[in-house]
């Protein structure tokens, strides 16, 4: 009776036979210890009542909520009306981080293009040219920016110098200092996505599409746009979700007019003023809104159908 | 772009796209003029003259590298020239950018746009130029239904065989209705069962529309079963131009010979060359009077003669005799190797009818060809 045959591909996953499910372990401890059990315990403290030298009383309550959307009066006994504080804040941030992704989508798409296209040798290098600024820590990063952009800084400087404006602009403490401090902070995260959906475009395609007599532009927005969109889109979340809970750019940028939600969670976990119920209360809605933007990502992923 | 749909042909307008070009009369759907294309200091076509006639399936045959995709990019207007010109029915057409050429391709890989389905991809052109909606889309249909994708329609690329894929990579190309349909290797990528299939298919499409077709290959048998004429390409220059027959029958020189179907090449002196015909002697001292390619000189020389018109006769009769050293069974035909008294070897087919006639293995054999069965070639 003959031995039965085995491939050696066959055998060798013999070896590994059962390892699997077991290699994915870590990923969960990590995941389980670091995220779900994070999340879980701001979703529990955001119902709970505030100790006022920061920290909880374990006692189940709702105003953290009712504090971000309603208000009550000075001393919580008027007939409550919406409460637009936070609300607005909510909304200029997301309207910041909306800019700040558009901002990064303009410049970063050429970028990506540029880089993709070029002799697969050099691409490396470009591409480790992008990530050289990420050698140095985020914070430094956005101080080096406000000193760029400050009144007598090396921008208002060299433009007076040159006498192309008459009096510094005033950038600092701006909206558009926030803006271009989350533009300078997450192009990468837009870069690198597109970069990899146009890396593995098929430029046969924009050929099919000019010999069926496109032009640039409508091959551009009729071939290429859609083909890379994937890329497009992972590169916007990148940039969008960070940005709109990013508190560095704007509290260093920013200044204290231009409050994102960012900054309103930090401040309610710092020193004894905070209030902790509140800031896990934040949190969880930006965490809501967020989850709200992926799912249409993936509703958006799933109806395309393009593998 | 209203030349599209316009039934008069080309040339009667002398603008293309909107820019003035010089008329010159001529029945050629594409008329190459010693086309020259350089890639830095690699010359990819040398000096390429090639008339291609309106509804004619023509094909570029020639190893890759040889130069044929080139030569049908740049009439795509992928590709520049270095020097020459295309005309296209009269019309110069080399300068033009691809967006401005009324010709379609039928890419290798097809190149469908992953985001469309079938009837999307084939409105694509029409609606480049100009086509409404509903205009677009009942063309669509109608070139689907030629290319029997009806059923398909709705289907998204990915979703079909590189069969079906292939098919509406035609219909896309088909449905602006070009003057000339450019076809680069599209069959390469299918199985030896479909291929055989839609060579038929194409074949039939060519005739039920009438367009010009220009179909690149490295398959002499994709070529031989299709074309009407065949260019055969070797380093950027072209070796012949024929139909088929022609090629096989009388090719023209040493590398003609041997890349459309098998040959053997016998080295002979040759006394003289007149009005096509050659008097060559052998090496074992005969002579014989033969057909001869143009341009084939005095001296040494080669003769080609296909393995199906050497006869196997009795020893000491015909003109050559050798040694049997090798027969391979291939169904309808035997393959029998015939070793040369100076040690090269020669390649006898027979068809597999009565099995009695053939030698065996070791058999000393004489063998023999008509005169006219062989050919002296250019070099």
């Amino acid at each position: 009776m003959a031995a039965p045959v085995t491939s050696p591909a066959k055998s060798s996953d013999g070896i590994y036979a059962g390892l699997g499910p077991r290699l994915i372990l870590p990923t969960w401890l990590v995941i389980g210890c670091f995220l779900a059990l994070p999340i879980g315990i701001m979703l529990i403290y955001s119902f709970l009542t505030k100790e006022f030298r920061g920290g909880v009383v374990w006692e189940f309550s709702l105003a953290a909520y009712d504090q971000f959307f309603f208000n009550r009066g000075l001393f919580g006994d008027e007939a409550p009306t919406l409460e637009w504080t936070y609300i607005t804040i909510f909304w200029r941030s997301i309207w910041q981080a909306a800019l700040a992704t558009l901002l990064c989508l303009l410049i970063g798409f050429p970028t990506a293009w540029f880089i993709a296209t070029r002799d697969p040798k050099t691409r490396s290098v470009w591409l480790f040219l992008i990530t050289i600024p990420y050698w140095v820590n985020l914070l430094i990063r956005t101080i080096s920016m406000k000193f760029l952009i400050r009144d007598n800084g090396p921008i208002n400087e060299f433009l007076l110098a040159w006498g192309v404006i008459a009096e510094p602009i005033h950038m600092i403490n701006t909206d558009f200092a926030v803006m271009l401090g989350l533009f300078y902070s997450y192009l990468p995260f837009m870069v690198l996505p597109i970069y990899s959906s146009v890396e593995r475009y098929d430029f046969a395609l924009s050929e099919a599409a000019a010999d069926l007599y496109a032009s640039r532009w409508t091959t551009l927005r009729h071939v290429i746009l859609p083909v890379v969109k994937p890329g497009i889109i992972a590169g916007c979340i990148l940039v969008f979700v960070p940005s709109l809970g990013a508190f560095l750019a704007p509290n260093l940028l920013g200044g204290a007019k231009n409050f994102m939600i960012g900054s309103l969670i930090e401040e309610q976990f710092k020193g004894n003023a905070g209030n902790w119920p509140f800031g896990a209360a934040a949190s969880m809605i930006l965490l809501t809104l967020v989850m709200l933007v992926l799912l249409l990502y993936a509703r958006e992923q799933g109806k395309v159908g393009v593998k | 772009m209203c030349w599209l749909y316009n039934p008069k042909p080309l040339r009667q307008y002398g603008v293309l796209g909107g820019i003035s070009v010089i008329k010159t009369p001529t029945d050629l759907a594409v008329d190459i003029q010693a086309a020259t294309k350089r890639f830095g200091t690699f010359v990819a076509l040398d000096h390429v003259t090639l008339g291609i006639r309106d509804n004619e399936f023509f094909t570029l045959l020639g190893p890759s590298g040889c130069g044929k995709t080139t030569l049908l990019r740049i009439i795509a207007g992928f590709e520049d020239l270095s020097e020459g010109a295309v005309l296209l029915f009269g019309d110069d057409i080399s300068k033009l950018p691809p967006n401005k050429q009324p010709v379609n391709t039928v890419f290798q890989q097809y190149a469908l746009f992953p985001h469309m389905n079938v009837t999307q991809n084939v409105m694509f052109g029409l609606l480049r130029l100009g086509a409404n909606e509903a205009a677009a889309r009942k063309r669509a249909s109608e070139v689907l239904e030629l290319v029997q994708l009806s059923a398909f329609a709705d289907r998204m690329p990915t979703q079909m065989s590189g069969g079906q894929q292939q098919r509406v990579a035609l219909a896309r190309a088909l449905a602006p209705k070009p003057k000339v349909l450019l076809l680069d290797e599209p069959l390469s990528a299918l199985d030896l069962k479909l291929r055989q299939a839609v060579r038929h298919e194409l074949q039939h499409i060519q005739h039920e529309t009438g367009i010009t077709f220009i179909f690149v290959t490295h398959d002499q048998e994709e070529a031989m079963t299709m074309s009407d004429r065949i260019a055969v390409m070797r380093d950027g220059k072209v070796q012949q131009v024929g139909s088929g027959r022609e090629i096989y029958e009388a090719p023209h020189n040493r590398f003609v010979a041997n890349f459309i179907g098998e040959t053997n090449l016998i080295d002979v002196t040759v006394n003289s060359v007149s009005k096509g015909r050659a008097s060559c002697r052998l090496s074992n001292g005969k002579s014989l009077l033969c057909p001869a390619a143009e341009a084939s000189v005095h001296g040494v020389g080669h003769l080609s003669i296909r393995p199906e018109r050497l006869k196997f006769v009795a020893l000491g009769k015909g003109l050559l005799q050798g040694e049997v050293s090798r027969q391979i069974y291939l169904g309808t035909d035997l393959h029998v190797e015939v070793r040369m008294p100076e040690n090269n070897i020669l390649k006898v087919r027979v068809q597999n009818t009565d099995q009695s006639h053939v030698p065996d293995v070791g058999d000393k054999v004489g063998l023999n060809f008509e005169a006219g069965a062989a050919r002296l070639l250019a070099d």
